[in-house]
């Protein structure tokens, strides 16, 4: 038989077409994919020891207990410590990750200086000595006060901070203007207590009625406050909020009072009116409170036949408000800041407070109690006690609240060739406008206090023990502070703050009160079984807390009003002359920047829709109708402090007319519009900044 | 070669919407657990890795009548007819007849996506990009959770790192079953709502088990009869209206009740 070359061409072809119904195009597809494979580009994992760790989260006030999971001693993943009594054993998102903050991209890595005060400054590496001399040259010369901003300042280094202004000729040391225990100082200041000396008896009351705040996972202890929120029913709790937006606290309370926004001090007057002219419940306070007469006259005004038009709800649903907190057994009144839009306005504040008291629920198990004595000292000033332009070295202590502050703020009270010297270890909203950065340890990497969280009606005291190691390149802000007054050549005590904490628990031992909660062994014993100072410091290093015991009974008081700050109607409504569209910064407690959190959160902001990335303007779709803009558009949001782009999306939660804007995170490696909101809110003389009049268009 | 299961479990969960308060505590220890990189900058919420998406779903509603539930979204662990297994050329997907669990195996992946095209509730994701890591978080990493390279698919296991673990302690101790306190998935163990409860549904006297039966418990688009094993809790209509809607991955306009 002859081939012939069609028969070659023939067996080609039928070969190729064959070739399809063998397992080879398949096999070829499959190596082509093993050998394009490029493992050899993701990490080895870490292989070592897996052990665990007891320690604390510092991220905010709340400092849950944590339990890490290590492997070579490096914390690989954290949870809540069951059974703990104070937190319930869960953490917050933010909390969950924390242990990837020492290891942030925005990580500021050795002293550093701004090449200058323009946008376009750069971070120059310098040198903690080169600093530290330049401060107290600064310091020496310095023609104005020497301040220390301290946002958590019910800490043991409040002492350090304390003695060294002290030892300045202007020398102060100051809170922050949004501390989630303002209603505290403002009830404690009326009736002579220190605010670490009070706490809201979540535990035991009947009633919270709650102006704004975001219980769920914004106030106090997020695991404890939830557990006490499910478990209403069984607790005899009731929970009224009162809130614009129907936000997730809104939807679960009992009942959702929406008001217009703005319109939370035009309420509490009014409930106080109720209160005063209405009820019989207030003769408590006759003898007992200074200038009362003065408050009932301001407050007649407020009738609510005058005001409910305003405040957007009926007569009749104000006075079953009071009513509901005029028969309960027990209620609390609270108000804390929104990490987003900031303190109420003070005299919003003085009138809750005022609630609280005339409704007799202060010293009262219930409401807001007063926790047993410890020794404690606190700030000089309040930050809104200081003048403006009158700061010229502000030196920042890396504490956070958890809280946006917006720059403007600060700015205001800092002398025009001010200098500005952050501790924090990370580059955010305050490093990033400072002149020097000292950065101090990261969460976790060195000793941290724990303070008492508001939530709580006793006091506790526990560290967050260092589960990581230090960095070469961090100095505490306790060194930094004597190291400034060595160069100016003040005399000292430059206790390190884990000396400091000694002290403290070593008080604590000397009280021989309360309860020891030991996560290790999963037990809650007597402080009496502690055989001495240094075991319970022991403890303490492991994860332990103390717990302080009950103020068993009443408490009463004499009140001083003679400090409350409330406007009358006609400054009230000249001080609100809202138009159309009102601008309201939002944000979570703990998410006010990138480098507040671990990049990982990107999987709720930035990889979800579950919350809106930084500058995305969040309204109602009748707002957004009428304004004919649509949702996932670009806009731009204008107010008479200046414009900024930003995106829309539309929310049925939102109240109408309202433009809820978001401050914080960016998406991952994107900080520079973060908090860019805050620049064109309006700044009120009180340091709050909640509502500003706003125009939204097409951009 | 087929292999021999002696006991069979079926390990599934059923989530409480009308607890879920959307904390995302659930989605944070999920991604840590499991060694989901964080977004690169680029990233968006269709591009990202979220093994557990919290979706808001409103009930259509304005103002004030509106109301929102979560949806922790995540891989339903369909029992019949998988739709991804049917799909996969390369066996890189796997049904495990002993737990019920659907795995994903990346090494044999080539980066098709079809499982993704098929999978009706959007549970899978794509590795656009290799995953990134500062060299610190590279340290801190799960130990016992492969990372996954650029152009695999991945998606939630039931956190099968910690179901190996359990099952090397029961061995152990000499048992041949697992003690269910040792395999809590992560979002399970993070909830502070206590709204996830997991469990094994072949036994009846489990928790789980008896939530999978309540009236008020749905499954998601049961019309295809994919047999998930997630199942939803809710006391509101609404919620169960909503449920047999198609799901779109991001955009929640498909969603409403």
């Amino acid at each position: 038989m002859k081939i012939t070359r069609r028969d070659i061409l023939k067996l080609t072809g039928g070969s190729l077409v064959g070739m399809f119904f063998t397992p080879l195009p398949w096999k070829l597809l499959d190596d082509s994919s093993i050998w394009t494979q490029n493992w050899w580009l993701t990490p080895p994992l870490p292989r070592g020891t897996i052990s665990s760790k007891f320690s604390h989260c510092a991220l905010c006030p709340a400092g849950c207990s944590v339990q890490a999971k290590c492997v070579n001693n490096i914390p690989f993943g954290l949870t809540g410590v069951k059974d703990n009594p104070i937190h319930n054993g869960y953490l917050c998102a933010q909390g969950l990750a924390g242990h990837h903050l020492p290891n942030h991209p925005l990580r500021i890595e050795g002293a550093k200086k701004f090449s200058g005060k323009h946008e376009t400054a750069i971070l120059i590496n310098s040198s903690q000595e080169e600093i530290i001399a330049a401060v107290a040259e600064r310091i020496k010369n310095s023609k104005g006060i020497t301040a220390i901003l301290n946002q958590n300042p019910d800490r043991e280094n409040t002492r350090i901070y304390n003695e060294f202004s002290k030892a300045l000729a202007n020398g102060l040391h100051i809170s922050s203007p949004s501390q989630e225990n303002e209603l505290l100082s403002i009830i404690g200041a009326m009736c002579g207590v220190p605010s670490y000396d009070l706490g809201f008896d979540v535990e035991h009351t009947n009633l919270i009625v709650n102006f704004g705040t975001n219980l769920i996972d914004g106030f106090g202890a997020p695991g404890r406050m939830q557990k006490i929120l499910s478990e209403r029913k069984a607790r005899n709790l009731k929970l009224i909020h009162i809130e614009p937006k129907k936000s997730h606290t809104a939807q679960s309370a009992d009942i959702w009072i929406h008001l217009n926004a703005g319109r939370e001090y035009l309420l509490a007057m009014t409930m106080i009116n109720v209160m005063l002219y209405e009820t019989a419940g207030t003769q408590h306070l006759y003898g007992l409170a200074q200038d009362f007469e003065k408050i009932k006259k301001l407050v007649k005004e407020f009738s609510p036949a005058r005001t409910a038009k305003y405040i957007g709800i009926s007569e009749t649903e104000i006075r079953n408000l009071v009513s509901s907190i005029s028969t309960a057994h027990s209620a609390i009144i609270t108000a804390s800041p929104d990490p987003g839009a900031g303190p109420f306005e003070q005299e919003t504040m003085h009138a809750v407070a005022l609630l609280n008291i005339l409704s007799g629920n202060v010293g009262k198990p219930g409401g807001i109690v007063r926790r047993k004595f410890v020794d404690q000292q606190t700030v000089v000033k309040q930050w809104n006690e200081i003048p403006n332009n009158s700061i010229s070295v502000l030196i920042i202590d890396p504490s956070e609240t958890g809280y946006a502050i917006p720059w403007k703020i600060i700015e205001k009270k800092l002398q025009k060739d001010s200098v500005v010297v952050s501790f924090s270890p990370f580059l955010n909203s305050f490093s990033a406008h400072a002149d020097f950065l000292l950065p101090s340890s990261a969460p976790y990497e060195a000793i941290e206090e724990i303070t008492t969280p508001v939530d709580s009606a006793v006091h506790q005291f526990a560290v967050a023990a260092p589960i990581m190691s230090e960095k070469e390149f961090s100095i505490e802000p306790e060194e930094a502070v004597a190291a400034i007054a060595s160069n100016l050549n003040i005399r000292f005590s430059a206790l390190s703050k884990e000396e400091l904490l000694r002290d403290k628990a070593k008080k604590i031992y000397e009280l021989r009160r309360g309860n020891i909660f030991n996560p290790a062994e999963n037990s809650l014993h007597s402080i009496t079984e502690i055989t001495s100072a240094d075991d319970l410091w022991e403890k303490l290093l492991h994860g332990a807390v103390w717990i302080d015991e009950e103020q068993r009974g009443k408490t009463s008081f004499r009140y001083n009003f003679s400090k409350v700050r409330l406007l009358n109607f006609l400054q009230y409504e000249n001080n609100n002359n809202v138009t159309n569209l009102k601008l309201i910064p939002v944000g979570l407690r703990g998410s006010i920047s990138n480098a507040s959190m671990s990049p990982i959160i990107s999987k709720l902001y930035q990889e979800a829709e579950l919350r809106p990335l930084s500058n995305t303007v969040l309204l109602n779709p009748r707002t957004a109708d009428g304004l004919n803009i649509h949702s996932n558009e670009r806009a731009i949001l204008e107010t008479k402090n200046g414009t900024m782009q930003v995106l829309v999306k539309t929310d049925a939660t939102v109240q109408p007319n309202c433009l809820l804007v978001s401050i914080a995170p960016s998406a991952n490696g994107s900080t520079k519009h973060e908090n860019a909101v805050l620049e064109i809110c309006d700044i009120h003389n009180d340091s709050s900044w909640r509502i500003t009049n706003a125009i939204l268009r097409k951009s | 070669m087929e292999t021999t299961v002696e006991k069979k479990s079926r390990y599934g969960m059923v989530i409480n919407l009308d607890r879920c308060n959307g904390c995302g505590a659930c989605a944070v220890a999920c991604a840590v657990e499991n060694n989901v990189p964080p977004a690169l900058t680029a990233m968006n919420s269709r591009t990202g890795l979220t093994w557990l998406n919290l979706i808001p779903v409103s009930n259509n509603e304005n103002y004030p009548d509106n109301e929102t539930v979560y949806i922790p979204m995540f891989c339903q662990q369909c029992e019949n007819d998988t739709p991804c297994v049917k799909v996969c050329p390369q066996n890189a997907i796997e049904f495990d007849e002993a737990t019920g669990i659907v795995s994903q195996i990346p090494q044999r992946c080539l980066g098709c996506r079809y499982c993704m095209a098929a999978c009706p509730y959007h549970a899978r994701y794509f590795n656009w990009w290799d995953p990134e890591w500062t060299d610190g978080m590279k340290q801190q990493l799960n130990p016992a959770v492969s990372p996954r390279m650029r152009g695999v698919v991945e998606k939630c296991n039931f956190c099968h790192g910690r179901l190996h673990a359990a099952r090397e302690k029961a061995a152990a101790n000499g048992s041949s079953e697992i003690d269910m306190n040792d395999y809590v998935p992560a979002c399970v163990e993070a909830c502070p709502e206590k709204a996830i409860v997991f469990g094994d549904l072949n036994d009846p006297d489990s928790e789980v088990s008896k939530l999978s039966r309540d009236t008020n418990t749905f499954q998601f688009l049961t019309r295809l009869d994919t047999k998930p094993k997630v199942y939803f809790y809710s006391q509101k209509n609404w919620v169960h209206t909503m449920a047999e809607r198609a799901m779109t991955r991001t955009g929640k306009e498909e969603l409403y009740g």
